[in-house]
């Protein structure tokens, strides 16, 4: 999150605002994924400066408030850096959920692809486990 | 039995406290709330707060909202594989229509008119005009190239112009397509304003099943007024023919549709009173498109987004008072996105698919042969730009539409799973691209999403129902019904 000591300053004569984001706290996919979303108020630059991250603003009309895209800045980019955080864990299954879901084969347990649907390897159509019985597995059928 | 032991301390004990995350898009509903949709578009509302702490796993593993993440897929436990299974069944299901490639047929009979209504999307010609009819010849290549497409359901539309003023090529569309669709399930609709509509078209109509679609834009003066013709009575033409079609096809037989102008915006409440008036079960606040004569009418009958937005959020509200007051009336474009949002049928709204709807789930065949990716792309064409013309009946084979044109680069690189503005966005799962949309107005077919009119229209909609599912019950309980 931005502190105090990385609050934005202000605005230049030419109008532009400069934000600046901890590199340690954003990456810079963040923080340009949330200035993009900015792009249709202000004109957005996003630069590294001695390492620091910093996204420059010029609202496009006098309407806009400076201080109102800063701070939705910063929440947007708080947004966006829980995001990549999503997607850093999910990338992977969700690969997995679109291929399995497009795909003719069952990518998601291999064993079954060419089992024939009767079969039952996995002992689905089987009746439930019996509590009486302490050594059943978990795939057999009740003792008689 | 007793009960249970007092050591029971609920279910939740049993539950693995590890879970994974499983994809989700997430973003701001409003101040107080944002809104998570899984990869199949079921959704949930939570307070920032509680997303956080749900992705970084600070939730105490007997919360109750982790039992309705998990619920919906937005979690698992134990690499259970049963969610990923649910998920891409799910997936799978809404794609499902995809494989059958493009069911929706536009067909173009005739460019001639009789009305001259300002915000015509088609550039329309005078109706004794000459040389803006199909012909026989041109037709029967239609049919025969649509029906080299794969897709055991299609749908037939005739547009135009009216196509009543060139009846005969209907007549022959319908007879060719019937005798050579071989047990395909075919539809048919005719997009008529019904001035012309006589007992020999009604008993056609009726032998072959064919539906009616018409333009009803409101009460009298309004739809005088957005759509003249000689003698100034496109109203009492267009409600005698929805009463003889009534009477000969059946009630359900005809519906209509109207185009918001900037007439409109002051009284939606008159425009769904009046359907409610003539007995129509649905209604579609449709938006004007910037196509046609549309776009050159601009100044004069145009609006602002926003503007449309109060229309719609007022127009919803007078539907769902009718229906509180025992009036059943949908409106359209909320059932679209209400199916998207509550159930995973498959879609079909041609602007609302990701790829791309244009040409893979619709063509439209104009009067001259040529053959368009979308009726969009037609009108395109019309003001000049035939951006989305894949080729002409007389000289295209099936397979050239689409391998041969730039369809697959438009679909491919219009994908909103992909695209900035889209690829994070929680509504993405029932949104689209609308590249012909995004062409016209922005002039870029992928098109800028922050400042985008489709973009804006669409977001607040869904923005606008899904509060109303949240926090209305009375709405939430009419509304989950137009899902289905």
């Amino acid at each position: 999150m931005a502190s105090e000591s990385q609050s934005p300053t202000p605005p230049e004569e030419d109008g532009w605002i400069v934000v600046p984001f901890a590199k340690e706290v954003y990456s810079i996919n963040a923080v340009l994924k949330a200035a993009y979303r900015f792009t249709h108020r202000a004109y957005v630059k996003v630069e590294l400066n001695n390492g620091q991250i910093e996204a420059h603003l010029r609202p496009k009309t006098t309407e806009e408030s400076g201080v109102t895209l800063t701070r939705e800045l910063f929440n947007e980019a708080l947004d966006q850096q829980l995001r990549e955080t999503l997607a850093r864990e999910t990338q992977s299954v969700r690969d997995l959920i679109l291929g399995h879901a497009l795909s003719e084969t069952n990518l998601l347990d291999a064993e079954l692809t060419d089992v024939d649907s009767g079969a039952d390897p996995l002992g689905i159509g089987r009746p439930a486990l019996s509590f009486r019985d302490p050594n059943s597995s978990q795939h057999s059928a009740p003792t008689p | 039995m007793t009960g249970l032991a007092p050591s029971f301390g609920g279910a939740s004990e049993f539950l693995d406290p590890q879970y994974e995350l499983l994809p989700f898009r997430f973003m701001r509903l409003d101040e107080g709330r944002y809104v998570a949709t899984n990869l199949a578009g079921d959704y949930l509302c939570l307070s920032r707060e509680q997303l956080a702490a749900f992705i970084e796993k600070r939730l105490p593993a007997n919360d109750r909202l982790l039992n309705d993440l998990e619920a919906r897929q937005f979690l698992r436990r134990g690499y259970d594989l049963a969610p990923l299974e649910l998920l891409a069944a799910q997936y799978r299901t809404q794609q499902s229509q995809r494989r059958w490639f493009t069911s929706l047929h536009l067909f173009v009979g005739t460019l001639r008119c009789d009305h001259s209504c300002q915000y015509c999307q088609v550039s329309r010609a005078h109706d004794a005009a000459a040389g803006y009819d199909m012909t026989p010849e041109t037709a029967d290549r239609a049919v025969d190239l649509m029906l080299e497409g794969p897709s055991p359901q299609l749908k037939v539309e005739f547009q135009g112009g009216e196509p009543l003023l060139n009846f005969p090529i209907v007549e022959r569309i319908v007879r060719r397509t019937k005798a050579q669709a071989e047990g395909r399930f075919v539809q048919f609709v005719v997009a008529t304003n019904l001035a012309l509509l006589d007992d020999g078209k009604l008993k056609f109509f009726s032998q072959h099943g064919i539906k009616v679609s018409t333009s009803l834009d409101g009460p009298r003066e309004l739809h005088n007024r957005n759509r003249p013709r000689p003698g100034r009575d496109a109203y009492e033409a267009t409600l005698r023919g929805i009463q003889r079609c009534r009477e000969q096809l059946g009630h359900e037989s005809v519906s209509a549709l109207l185009t918001c102008t900037a007439d409109s915006l002051r009284q939606p409440e008159a425009i769904v009173d009046e359907y409610v008036a003539q007995g129509f079960r649905s209604i579609f606040l449709r938006h004007i498109s910037p196509y046609g004569f549309a776009a050159r009418s601009q100044q004069r009958i145009g609006y602002e987004t926003e503007q449309f937005l109060e229309f719609y959020r007022r127009g919803l509200a007078r539907i769902l008072w009718h229906n509180q007051q025992g009036y059943p009336l949908r409106e359209t474009y909320a059932s679209i996105l209400l199916n998207r949002i509550l159930t995973t049928a498959p879609p079909g709204y041609v602007d609302l698919l990701s790829p791309t709807g244009l040409g893979l789930n619709c063509l439209a065949y104009d009067y001259d042969g040529d053959v368009y990716a979308s009726d969009e792309g037609r009108m395109l064409a019309q003001m000049g730009d035939d951006s989305f013309r894949l080729g002409n009946v007389h000289q295209t084979r099936w397979r050239d539409l689409f391998l041969e044109s730039e369809l697959l680069t438009i679909a491919d690189e219009t994908m909103t799973e992909g695209m900035p503005g889209c690829a994070d966005c929680a509504f993405q799962p029932y949104c689209g691209s609308d590249p012909v949309f995004h062409h016209v107005t922005q002039g870029d077919r992928v098109g800028h999403r922050p400042s985008s009119a489709f973009c804006r229209r669409n977001m607040e909609i869904m923005r606008h129902l899904i509060r109303s599912l949240e926090d209305d019950a009375c709405a939430a309980r009419i509304l989950r019904q137009w899902a289905l």
